[in-house]
């Protein structure tokens, strides 16, 4: 093959190259950029939401409360981290009763609800909201390090890529509410 | 001239081994590209535990026990994702790399072989390199993974001179690693975690291959030699990003190289950096796109052994260079079943930009393909 011949296979064979690296290129960057971005944000932590707003559903079978009205209340106390996750927690029935949702904007309006759900943004006023809730008969629920062992009942802890829970039995006495056994036996128990 | 007509056999073999390469690159690329739309038609409804919200899903898990939701996953194990284990889980894996490469490049200017048989009696026509890897990962804790991994090579390199055509051939086992990756941010259910990796290769490779050819036994080129001789440093840092659907990263990968290898040299440092992402249409089944940069050093010293005026890959000073390498991937994971937690992975990709200390031979093509079992 002479040297022109040569030269001319090789630059052809590069034009095929890029040519062919350009049409992939543009190919999957349209398929990735017309994608639902929606699916990014929607992280990880969903899921675990999901799980704690499961249990707190279920958490409603397993405590008895000293007096019902005619619905049961779980309020999310500070910036609510469920996303959707508790939408499908709202009408539903347990006990006999309708389960409410509400956000709650103070800790004054807690008092209404059987459930107050304390968001790792009031961390810095846990104290506050358990002194606040002393003589309410309310089951409190957080997930911040430390919630239970401070005076909360239920805290939520990540174990081994499981969403677990703590319960101080103490501060749910205090309260008047009776946790049954079957949920002490999968939590861990703390003091305050 | 008989030996010489079968080197030519092999040759030409190498080439159609090439063609065939491409065409099964063709093929992953059409698979990616077929599958990908898929997601984008993923029924939201499709779940009958959805739902929708103000354009967000969720999903009811009311349905289950108490029991049920004490034992599940935050993060269920799907086809995206890995990479670190949790606790005292094992993982075995093997991974096959074939990389073509052919056509000369000095800095990024193409080259031929008539040009470079004007300086040196003998050119390369191209290489192939052959790697199977067997590994294996042990995580003693949810930060801590260790792993060991052990390729071993087949190295191919055709060469013209004086218009006799010939292959010249190593294969082997390469330098062993051990790594330890240690998480030191972020966690699996934060979905975002920074780990450090820490490593050592180690120099099982050979660095004493010869070929015969002609009844002349001559010491190989340092392309095609196993390993690297020498005790290498490998530092690297990863980030891991993992939605319900999406997982990106970003990975830094370093071989640190220091003192002399018993043949008188050592290998470039090489600094890669790769960023991923891929998405879960199903379960089982993501498509990935791969970005991989890669600079890598000349040789430092020389092996006496190794004539630097014959070609162009015996001369320490033509032997860096910096290449940027586009990979498509497909990516698939047993949820269920005997062959649970299975991963198997196929990836190939071409440089999209290339830059070589040359005369070298360029990279045309590249692919791998990988299957895990964890337990």
């Amino acid at each position: 093959m002479r040297d022109a011949d040569r030269h001319l296979l090789l630059a052809r064979t590069f034009a095929a190259r890029r040519l062919f690296s350009l049409a992939a290129l543009l190919s999957v960057a349209c398929f990735y950029f017309q994608a639902p971005h929606q699916a990014s944000a929607q992280s990880l932590s969903s899921r675990e939401y999901e799980i704690k707003a499961a249990y707190l559903y279920n958490f409603i079978k397993y405590v008895d409360w000293p007096s019902y009205g005619d619905t049961i209340s779980i309020g999310v106390l500070g910036s609510d981290p469920f996303g959707p996750a508790l939408a499908p927690l709202n009408g539903k029935t347990v006990k006999g009763r309708r389960l409410v949702i509400k956000h709650l904007d103070s800790v004054r309006d807690a008092q209404q609800c059987q459930i107050i759900f304390v968001s790792s943004s009031e961390r810095q006023r846990l104290q506050e909201i358990f002194e606040s809730l002393r003589s309410a008969r309310v089951l409190t629920v957080g997930e911040t390090q430390g919630f239970a062992d401070g005076g909360g009942i239920i805290n939520f802890i990540e174990e081994n890529n499981k969403v677990r829970f703590e319960i101080n039995a103490e501060a749910a006495r205090r309260t008047g509410l009776n946790i049954s056994s079957e949920l002490l036996k999968l939590a861990r128990l703390v003091k305050s | 001239m008989k030996y010489l007509r079968g080197q030519r056999r092999k040759s030409q073999r190498n080439q159609e081994y090439r063609r065939n390469g491409i065409a099964a690159l063709s093929c992953v690329a059409t698979l990616v590209l077929f599958l990908t739309p898929a997601y984008s038609a993923e029924p939201q409804s499709a779940n009958p535990d959805t739902t929708p919200r103000g354009g967000e899903s969720t999903h009811d898990l009311t349905g289950l026990s108490l029991e049920e939701l004490y034992n599940l996953d935050v993060i269920q194990l799907n086809v995206i994702g890995g990479h670190t284990h949790p606790a005292h889980e094992i993982m075995f894996g093997y991974q096959f790399m074939f990389m073509d490469m052919g056509d000369h490049l000095s800095g990024t200017r193409d080259v031929s072989e008539a040009e470079i048989l004007k300086h040196f009696p003998s050119a390369s026509t191209g290489m192939t390199v052959e790697e199977h890897m067997v590994e294996v990962m042990y995580a003693p804790t949810n930060k801590l993974t260790v792993m060991a991994m052990l390729p071993i090579k087949r190295i191919d390199m055709d060469m013209v001179m004086d218009g006799f055509h010939f292959t010249e051939h190593s294969a082997g086992v390469s330098d062993l690693q051990v790594l330890a990756l240690y998480t030191v941010l972020g966690s699996v259910t934060k979905g975002h975690r920074l780990i450090i990796n820490l490593g050592m290769s180690f120099p099982t490779g050979s660095i004493d291959e010869k070929n015969t050819i002609l009844g002349e036994t001559f010491k190989l080129e340092y392309p095609m030699q196993l390993g690297s001789g020498t005790y290498d440093f490998r530092p690297g840092l990863t980030y891991l990003g993992e939605s319900k659907k999406w997982a990106w990263g970003a990975e830094t990968r370093t071989a640190l190289r220091f003192g002399r290898n018993g043949s008188g040299y050592r290998l470039g440092n090489e600094y890669e950096l790769t960023g991923w992402v891929g998405y879960a249409v199903t379960d089982w089944f993501a498509p990935s796109l791969r970005v991989n940069g890669r600079i890598w050093g000349n040789v430092h010293g020389a092996d006496p052994d190794i004539d630097p005026t014959v070609d162009a890959e015996g001369d320490p000073d033509r032997q860096g260079g910096r290449r940027v390498d586009f990979l498509m991937g497909v990516n698939f994971f047993v949820p269920n079943g005997i062959f649970k937690r299975t991963r198997m992975n196929i990836e190939g990709g071409f440089p999209i930009y290339e830059d070589l200390d040359g005369p070298q031979l360029s990279t045309r093509w590249l692919i791998s393909a990988g299957l895990t079992y964890s337990f």
